[in-house]
């Protein structure tokens, strides 16, 4: 009791408060990513107790995840890349004047979702860091095809376009200078190229640029707000919705956790693997992509899960979870804290005072989410016609500020057009951005498991987490077509015997 | 006359691909003498052969299903180019294109009061709300990027005259 009456302080409770409101904004902001956020405030906190700088951080990552789904529902353009997976049915809920449902729903599960991480994290995060280290290159390497085959499962229509689409985004991941030998591959000199392509603005041109294309190529009246429906902020009715889908969202917050815990996969990998298990085990896969409530369900309840997942390496081994734990880490540094195994013992009570500011957390951002939702809704009634010129605006203006590079804001535009293009062929989005996410993951474990094995696969199916990954990922990718060819024996059988009948 | 429909376009895009890949591969150094498999051209030749193989399925499938799939009209594409929507898709890409090659000598104030002007006005609203419009965004940017953020945006011919 004493260390939560401690962290509500109005010393604490006020920056961290004013943090929480400032992460809704760049969250909500294309480009500007939660890792921005975090490192933003960082500069701020080194003057303030540890306690109070690590609760802004904390608060911060949250609110900037959450809010980066608000764009995503209702302009499809991912606020952070963790919200890359929540486009897909959000957006389509909000064309469906469902939009009110879409957001509510994601505040909902972003608070579930994180408060699931929080507890995962206080209660198990020994075992599961412990878990989570015993990853080498050959489990990250399954890992990181295992969620490549979710490409398959996310993919609508042809499986070969759904191929034509990964294969282009894993392509676009070897752009650059290569880690294990120094060769700037497909750069012809470039230096920008030598850097490899950024993720935010192939995003932002693949999913944002292309829908302001295809907006000006419908008839629309252009004075009507880009958003009919007033939006409304229904979290009781969301609850509802998911307490119906309850399995998704612990299974969803659970694999975020997970993902999350390990080092080097954050969480907008979370977002996709679970929305691609969620569809995977869901009675109506076919209406995922289609304006799914599961399909929101899924993705951002992980993402949030996941920033409670990051903090289990980081707080039990000192590892960075991710790249905003990496930031927490120096911080903590600074303040004079050494995370790893003996700040359990040594600063038990910080320890506990960061879990207390996570779990409360959780309930400022359902406050400051639905403040955060009604601001945007005001935008959004602006006409059509000033709201496309904004976003385009704010959107290029964003992924410069990523690097401060020109050439990001060119990749906007040649990805904006390539995203029109390839949606007008029938090649769809989400595996690209799969393939790019997870194409350096995949090659990178690949090529150093090898090197380690002087070429010998063997240990990719020997190690017991690889073979269990592996094995996962044939059942994956043979679920489909065995289902279908048992399905099919069933249907003759029964024919036939309704013949002999 | 062979009947060229979306699924031979892909096709050919993808043929390409691999074809580009697969010409600059062999440029690539070799990965270790002993594990050859492991050097910098394995993974996109790999993908390369994913794009040779979609390339040729799309071709077969074009091919096979000629009649059955819409083919693509070039006669048409002249008057879908004169449709006011289309000049609002391609004014904005063209808008953008100049906004990329202009960002650093013109500067972020000048490119982005342009872009918003021409593309409002194209896209009908009144001028004078344009022009507030543009002016408003623009200064609501600078002060969100360069004063809140510190991202420092390019001050360009306005930064030769002491304005930045």
């Amino acid at each position: 009791m004493s260390t939560i009456l401690s962290v509500l302080h109005p010393s604490i409770l006020i920056p961290w408060f004013l943090a929480m409101a400032l992460g809704i904004f760049v969250g909500a902001m294309p480009g500007l990513t939660a890792t921005m956020a975090v490192a933003l405030i960082v500069p701020l906190t080194f003057h303030l107790e540890p306690i109070t700088g690590l609760a802004m951080i904390l608060g911060v990552s949250f609110t900037s995840i959450f809010a980066g789904d608000i764009p995503a529902t209702f302009l499809r353009i991912p606020g952070t890349p963790a919200s890359g997976a929540a486009v897909l049915d959000g957006y389509e809920m909000s064309r469906r004047n469902r939009g009110s449902l879409a957001i509510s729903l994601d505040l909902v599960c972003s608070t579930l979702g994180g408060l699931i991480g929080i507890l995962v994290l206080i209660f198990v995060s020994p075992i599961l860091a412990a878990f989570a280290l015993r990853f080498t290159h050959f489990e990250y390497f399954w890992l990181g095809v295992l969620g490549l085959s979710m490409s398959a499962v996310i993919s609508k229509g042809s499986t070969v376009n759904g191929l034509i689409s990964v294969s282009a985004g894993l392509l676009l991941s070897t752009i650059g200078v290569d880690i294990a030998t120094g060769y700037a591959r497909f750069s012809f000199g470039n230096l920008e190229l030598m850097n490899g392509i950024g993720f935010i603005p192939v995003m932002i041109g693949l999913f944002g640029i292309s829908e302001v294309i295809r907006s000006l190529l419908t008839k629309t009246e252009m004075g009507s707000s880009i958003v009919s429906e007033k939006i409304k902020v229904d979290f009781l009715g969301a609850l509802k919705v998911v307490f119906r889908h309850k399995r998704n969202l612990v299974q969803s917050s659970l694999i975020g956790t997970m993902i999350g815990a390990l080092p080097g996969a954050g969480a907008d990998i979370a977002a996709w693997v679970s929305y691609g298990i969620a569809k995977r085990t869901s009675r109506k896969p076919d209406e995922f992509g289609t304006g799914s409530e599961e399909g929101v369900i899924a993705p951002t309840s992980a993402n949030n899960a996941a920033l409670g997942g990051t903090w289990i390496p980081a707080l039990v081994f000192g590892i960075p979870g991710d790249t905003i734990t990496a930031i927490v880490l120096g911080a903590m540094l600074m303040y004079g804290l050494k995370p790893g195994p003996l700040v359990f013992q040594g600063e038990h009570v910080l320890v506990n005072q960061i879990f207390t500011v996570a779990l409360v957390s959780q309930l400022f951002l359902v406050v400051l989410g639905i403040i955060g939702i009604k601001a945007f809704s005001v935008l959004f009634r602006f006409p059509r016609n000033v709201v496309l010129a904004a976003i385009v605006v704010f959107s290029v203006i964003g992924a410069y500020a990523l690097r401060n590079s020109t050439f990001d804001v060119g990749l906007v535009v040649v990805f904006g057009v390539l995203g029109y293009l390839m949606e007008g062929a029938g090649i769809p989005l989400p595996p690209f951005v799969l393939g790019l996410i997870l194409g350096p993951m995949i090659e990178e474990n690949l090529r150093v498991g090898l090197i380690k094995t002087s070429g010998d696969f063997l240990p990719f199916f020997t190690r017991p987490i690889s073979a269990t990954l592996a094995a996962i990922l044939f059942v994956v990718l043979l679920w489909d077509p065995a289902s279908k060819l048992v399905s099919a024996a069933l249907k003759r059988r029964r024919g036939a015997k309704g013949g002999a009948a | 006359m062979v009947r060229v429909n979306r699924e031979h376009l892909v096709g050919i895009v993808c043929l390409a691909v691999a074809a580009t890949v697969l010409s600059l591969t062999p440029r690539f150094p070799a990965g270790q003498a002993t594990v050859g498999i492991t050097g910098p051209a394995f993974f996109p030749n790999v993908l390369a052969i994913a794009f040779l193989v979609a390339g040729i399925e799309k071709l077969v499938r074009g091919t096979v299903l000629r009649d059955k799939l819409p083919a693509i009209d070039l006669s048409v594409w002249g008057e879908r180019l004169r449709r006011p929507e289309t000049v609002s898709a391609l004014l904005l890409i063209a808008l953008l294109v100049l906004f990329v090659a202009l960002f650093e000598v013109l500067g972020f104030a000048i490119c982005t009061l342009a872009f918003l002007f021409i593309f409002m006005r194209r896209l009908s609203v009144r001028p004078l709300r344009s022009a507030i419009y543009a002016v408003a965004f623009t200064a609501v940017i600078y002060l969100m990027f360069e004063k809140l953020f510190g991202v420092s945006l390019p001050p360009g011919v306005l930064g030769l005259v002491g304005i930045s």
